[in-house]
Order: structure tokens, then sequence, then C-alpha cells
């Protein structure tokens, strides 16, 4: 069960309230590459929803002391993924984002067939 | 030879209401909200028919708190928005007014004066509301109240109004009464050429840089239209000059006190009064609205008598005439205030005129006209 | 991803206010996961909001956007509608600032049709002043202004909205994000008044001081009362009892939406002048 995990540490120009706060947006991408998870950092609170409604247990809530809450999410069965989207359509925070590349590719196809 | 062009004016014998009504439309307003009250019905009858006539729109919402949000939801559009009201009905509004000062929205609200409080007289005399006009709103922020006496008077401030209303970017009052909203008058229209319109300022900047509160151009600050590319937030919190609320204690008050000074830093543009006979006064008469055309009367029958009385008849009841109102105080020895209430705008004669001599009321409620027999016997009385 | 959010949001003003796990987050993203779908461009998009928690959702959405005074928001909405037919008027509000304070302007807003779509985040209580008990809060319930138990009855949004006239009523939960968005899509879609009411949780002041502090917990609980409209159709009175049923309730198309009636009030008006 290999994982694939890139972080990639962005500083976001940030307004004053989060001043001081360490901003960083994570992607892991499967190990087939088709999958890719963005978890950005700077928006979770940490309130556990993702990792409640993931079927399959690829997401963790994590200590983070120097995050907004305390906590942050991170995923840790990266390749258990199959892009089911539940967790970012739970996420209160717009703190994930679940790209399949075959389904895009999918759709691409079917814009071109209808258009 | 003379060579000034004859203007054609079209001469009408209208009721108030209805002047106020093709006023509007005159200057350019092409959207009215309001809701029934007595004695401003007239009003919102003569919308609902014109404004389609010329394109327009028209719209009898579901109460007095709605016409205003709709007249600034309106106005945000970049419309020339009005409402026409009573005093209860502008004792509903006061929220919403004072939400759009706070987020400087230009538009109009006529408020034809009924007896009050509460259901009061309503289709009878009033001069209710000057107070409410005044401080009617929680918080601090500037007021603007025209308040014509005469017909083609009422024509013309209620075109100022619109123009103010879009130069300062702000809720104006225009304040009659039943008396004037119902008897008609012959009144020559204007024409067109006569008079400006004027347009609230639009952005210099493209929406990249605007901000819909930035004032380093200026104390009325740039007001986009919605849906043209600018796509700005505001809100009744206090805001900074984005729009976004703030509780930073400094802004907040940097933005208040620059909101007060679109009206005190444009008083020229704004103030207007007439004085009669007050060179010589001794005796000094303020009055406003169809109460000042009975001090006009008592004015004329007391000089006729030998007093040498004067009359000082603001047209913007709001902001007061201080100027005025002291130089015939400090001539006087005796101002006499009749007003359609207890007493209201006799406190801001007291407070500016600087009088040596009495500041004494005439006041009826009940919803008579206040005679000129009735002043010039207090004319007579102080002489 | 569903939709590229970024393209939507004041990024320089996120993150959001609301607590962690808060359901108007979720509404909010279904929105404008809807608005994406229909590839409305932001220039044309006014959302409009009253006072309260939901009430802040517009400040973070790039378009035109008015936070205005509590339970007032759709008669601004309809003076901006009405002025601009062909533009997307989309009102948000929380259960007391639609019910209560402006329930007038709910019911009338119904019955006028306008092209509007108010989303209605109904979390039970008022939220940001601390906990007041609204007019949906359950009876028994225990709230800031009813520490011995609510004894009003409360308001089944959606059949008011439908026995005022709304054209378009469907009632989604935050449980199912995918289901909000379609219904919010079918609603802005829609030609006239539509009104979806969202079931969402408020942990912090309805959830803690009702045993259901957890936010999880608080949306498995208003997930379960939850019933899908087919399914409810099989069911009784008495298995119907304390649940909400979800899905599209009402739709009618017939419906004269009231700009366009308006119009020919314009056209016959010049017609006869």
């Amino acid at each position: 069960m290999s994982n694939n995990s890139k972080p990639i540490p962005q500083v976001i120009p940030i307004s004053e309230e989060s001043a001081g706060h360490v901003i960083e947006s994570v992607e892991s991408v499967s190990s087939d590459g088709q999958i890719i998870i963005t978890i950005h950092q700077h928006f979770c609170k940490g309130c556990e929803i993702c990792e409640e409604v993931c079927p399959k247990d690829v997401l963790k809530m994590v200590v983070a002391p120097d995050r907004w809450e305390g906590t942050t999410v991170e995923v840790v069965n990266m390749d258990n993924c199959n892009a089911c989207m539940l967790c970012e359509y739970q996420c209160p925070d717009f703190a994930i984002e679940v790209r399949s590349l075959k389904k895009e590719k999918k759709k691409k196809e079917e814009k071109k067939a209808v258009g | 030879m003379d060579n000034t062009k004859e203007i054609k004016r079209e001469v009408v014998f209208w009721p108030g209401n209805l002047v106020v009504a093709e006023a509007a439309i005159a200057a350019g307003c092409r959207f009215f909200a309001g809701y029934p009250i007595t004695p401003s019905s007239e009003i919102a009858h003569v919308m609902s028919k014109r404004l389609p006539e010329v394109g327009g729109k028209f719209i009898q919402m579901e109460d007095e708190i709605a016409a205003m949000g709709a007249i600034i939801g309106a106005s945000l559009t970049g419309e020339k928005t009005f409402t026409a009201t009573s005093g209860p009905g502008f004792s509903l509004k006061q929220e919403n007014i004072g939400y759009a000062s706070f987020i400087e929205v230009p538009c109009v609200i006529v408020n034809v004066m009924r007896g009050g409080p509460s259901t009061g007289l309503p289709t009878a005399l009033g001069q209710a509301d000057v107070m409410q006009a005044r401080w009617g709103t929680h918080g601090d922020r500037p007021v603007v109240a025209l308040t014509p006496s005469y017909l083609d008077e009422v024509y013309m401030e209620t075109i100022r109004a619109f123009n103010l209303a879009e130069i300062l970017r702000m809720p104006v009052y225009v304040l009659i009464d039943e008396v004037l909203g119902h008897l008609s008058e012959r009144l020559e229209i204007p024409d067109p050429s006569e008079y400006e319109l004027l347009e609230r300022p639009r952005p210099t900047v493209p929406p990249d840089e605007y901000q819909p509160y930035d004032s380093s151009r200026g104390d009325v600050p740039e007001m986009a239209d919605y849906f043209t590319g600018y796509r700005w937030h505001t809100t009744g919190l206090n805001h900074d000059y984005t729009g976004f609320p703030t509780t930073d204690p400094a802004i907040c008050q940097a933005e208040e006190e620059r909101m007060e000074r679109k009206v005190t830093n444009n008083i020229d543009k704004i103030e207007k009064y007439e004085e009669y006979m007050t060179e010589d006064a001794e005796i000094g008469v303020v009055s406003y609205g169809s109460t000042a055309r009975a001090a006009m009367v008592a004015v004329n029958d007391a000089r006729e008598r030998g007093i040498k009385a004067g009359l000082l008849r603001p047209i913007t009841l709001w902001p007061f005439p201080e100027e005025a109102a002291r130089n015939l105080g400090q001539k006087v020895k005796c101002m006499i205030v009749p007003e359609a209430n207890l007493g209201q705008m006799i406190y801001e004669v007291e407070r500016v005129a600087s009088c040596s001599g009495p500041v004494v009321g005439v006041n009826r409620i009940g919803g008579v006209p206040i005679y000129p027999g009735e002043i010039l016997r207090k004319i007579e009385e102080f002489a | 991803m569903a939709a590229p959010y970024t393209k939507y949001l004041r990024m320089n003003r996120m993150p959001h206010m609301w607590c962690p796990g808060c359901g108007i987050g979720i509404i909010v993203k279904a929105m404008v996961r809807a608005f994406h779908a229909l590839d409305w461009s932001t220039d044309d998009l006014a959302l409009i909001s009253g006072i309260g928690c939901t009430s802040r959702a517009p400040g973070y959405l790039d378009m035109n956007t008015l936070h205005t005074t509590h339970g007032r928001a759709i008669s601004f909405a309809t003076g901006i509608k009405f002025s601009r037919p062909d533009k997307h008027v989309v009102v948000i509000s929380g259960d007391g600032d639609a019910t209560a304070i402006g329930g007038n302007h709910l019911i009338h807003a119904c019955r006028r049709n306008i092209d509007i779509t108010l989303i209605i985040v109904n979390n039970y209580i008022y939220g940001m002043t601390g906990g007041q008990y609204s007019p949906t809060t359950p009876t028994g319930a225990r709230a800031a202004t009813t520490p011995w138990g609510n004894i009003d009855i409360p308001f089944d949004v959606a059949e008011l909205a439908k026995g005022a006239g709304a054209s378009y009523v469907a009632r989604g939960h935050v449980g199912s994000g995918v289901q909000l968005e379609r219904l919010i899509r079918g609603g802005l879609e829609h030609n006239g008044f539509a009104v979806i009411e969202a079931l969402s949780n408020c942990h912090t002041q309805f959830g803690r001081r009702n045993r259901l502090a957890d936010p999880i917990d608080l949306i498995d609980h208003i997930s379960k009362k939850t019933i899908n409209i087919r399914q409810a159709a099989k069911m009784s009175a008495e298995e119907l009892e304390g649940k909400h049923v979800i899905g599209l309730l009402h739709k009618d198309e017939a419906r004269k939406e009231y700009c366009e009636a308006y119009e020919q009030v314009i056209e016959r008006a010049q017609a006869a002048s």
C-alpha cells in the first residue's frame, strides 16, 4: 500500500487576522497518479466531518499545534481513495478538494461528443 | 431687441401630491416602491399609473419597511428611486433609513406629514416629524430635509431632493404636510432646460482598484452600479473603506465623521431659506411648510399695523439654517415659532438664535391649520 | 473537484468565521457548486442576506453582495431584481431572519412569485446572538430564552412557503451536500420564487443546550429525522410523525413570474398613453 505524498508548502498572502499562522496546502497523489487530494490546511478547522464521512478510511485528524484549531486532517491511506467526493461535499471549510483525472477525462470526452 | 429665448411652460392646476409625483419623474426617477398611507397615497396612485407609461417600475410592497428596502435595492442598481409615506410609516422606516444613510445609498423619502402621535389624524395637517426627521434612527448620521411651502417650490425642491441624494450619496427627505399634499394651486411646470439633473459619482478606476468607501478623492465616495463588473460588498455593520465590517474605533470614528462632512462641507449647495422683511425686523417669525403661508400673511398684517415683523422661512429644515436664524435672533427682541405641533423646531431656534428676548411658540395640534390671526396676535403681544 | 471554489470566493476574506463543523459552510459550498454548474458570471449575480450567522455568507463570495437589516433581505432583493430582471438574485437567510422578523416579506415574495431564489438555513436557533429560540426550534428543546423547554410549535417552513404560493419549494439538509446542490440548482433555474430550506446543525448554540454538542452527532440526528419524498409517499401519517420530508416538494412552472407580468403592464401603459 504505497503512498505518494508531496507536501507543497505555499505561503498564500494572509489577512491581518491570520498573521503569524503558517499557511500550507498539502497535495496527495495516488500511486497510479489518477487521484489527487488537496488539503488547504489553513482553512481546516478540525471538525472531523471528513474523517467521519469517508467510507474508505483515507483521512485522519491529527494534532497540529500551529494550526487554527490545534488539529488538522491528513491523508493516511491515499490508495484507498476512490474519489467518491464525500469529503469535499461535506467539508464546511472549503479545505479539501478531490480530483479524479479519470473522471475528468471522461467528462471532457462526453462534452466533445455532445458539443 | 430682446434676445432671450422665451420658454413656454405648461400651466397646470394640480394638487401637491400630483406635483411631487410629476416632479420625481421629471427628475429622472424610474422606480417607486411604497405602501398606502394617508395623506400620501395619491403619490403612489400617480406613480403606479405614470411609471409604466415612461418605462419605469412601480411596486406596492407589503409594508413600509419593505418599501424602504426595495428602493435601496433598486438604487444600488443605479436607479433614482423614491418612496412616499406619512408619520407612522416614517417611524417604521427608520431602521432602513439608517441603513441607507450608513451604506450611503441615494434615495428620496417624501413624508406628507399628518397629525400624530401614533395613528393620530390621518386626514389632517400636522408638522409632527421635525425631530423624527433629524433623530428618528439610532446612531449619528447627517440629514437633509427639504420643506417647501408653495407648490411650484414643491416641484423644484423635489427635483433638488433627487439631485442632492445623488451628489451626497444619502437619503434625502421632502417634508410636506397634508395641507400641501391636498391643496391645488396654479403653477407653471418648469421646462427641463431650466434645471440640471445630477448623478451620483461613478467609479473613475477599474474594478480591481475600486473600494466602495474610498474617500481619497473626496468625502463622497464613488458608487458603482450593481452588475457592471464592480463586485463590491457593504453592510450595516460599521465598515471601513472596503465595505467590510470593522470594530476598530478609530476607523469607525473617521468614517462617521466623514459622513457628517458630506453635509457640513456642502452647506452652500444644500441650505435654502427665505428671508422676508427681516432687514429691519424687531419681531422675528420662524416658520416652514404650510404654516409659513399663514406666517407670511401675519407678517404683512403686522407691518400694516406698524409692527416691524420679519419672517425666516427654512426651505431646508435640516440642516437647520443656523446662520440666518442667528442673524435674525440677534436683531429682534422676540422670536415667534408657529408650528402645527407642541413645539419641535422651536428647540433649534432657541439653540442657535442667540436672541436676547423670548423665543415663544404658537402651537396647534388637532389638525386645524394655524390662522394668520393667531400668529398676528402673538406678534402684537410682544411688539 | 466539483467546482473551482476559489473562483467564487473572496480569498482575502477566508477562512470564514463559522464554527468548526458548522453546516452553513456545507450549504454555501453546495450553492457555489450550483452557480458553477449553471455557468453564471459572478458579475450577474447578487447575493443578499439579513442578520445572523448565515447572513455572513455574502461577504465571502465574490459577487454583488449586500448584508442588510434583520429580516429584510427579501425586500432589498426585490428592489434589485425588479429593477434588473435579467440578473440573478439570490437571498440566503437563517430561520429566525426569514420566518420571524422576516416572515411578512417571505410570504409576500412567495405570493408575488418574483424570480428570486431564497435559501433558508434552518438550524433551529438564533445562533449569532447567543442561542435564543426561533420559530423553528422543536417543542421541548432548550434555548437561551427557553431554559425550561420550548412551549411553541415550530413552523414547517416548506409548508409555509408552499401555502404562501411559492412556485418551487424544496428541502435538503447538511447530511447530503450532493442533494442540496441539486435542489438549489433547480431553484436557481426555476423562473419564479424558489425556496430551498436547508436543515443545518448549530451545535454551538442549539446542540450544546440539547445534548448534541458534537457537530457529527447533530448532523447525524438531523439526517435520521429526514425521509425522502419518494419514501414518504408510501408512509402513513403516524410513521411520518416527527420526520422532515426532503427533496423537491413542490414545483409549479405555470405561474406567471412577477417581472414578466409587469413588462406586460408597461406594454399596456405605453400603448394607451
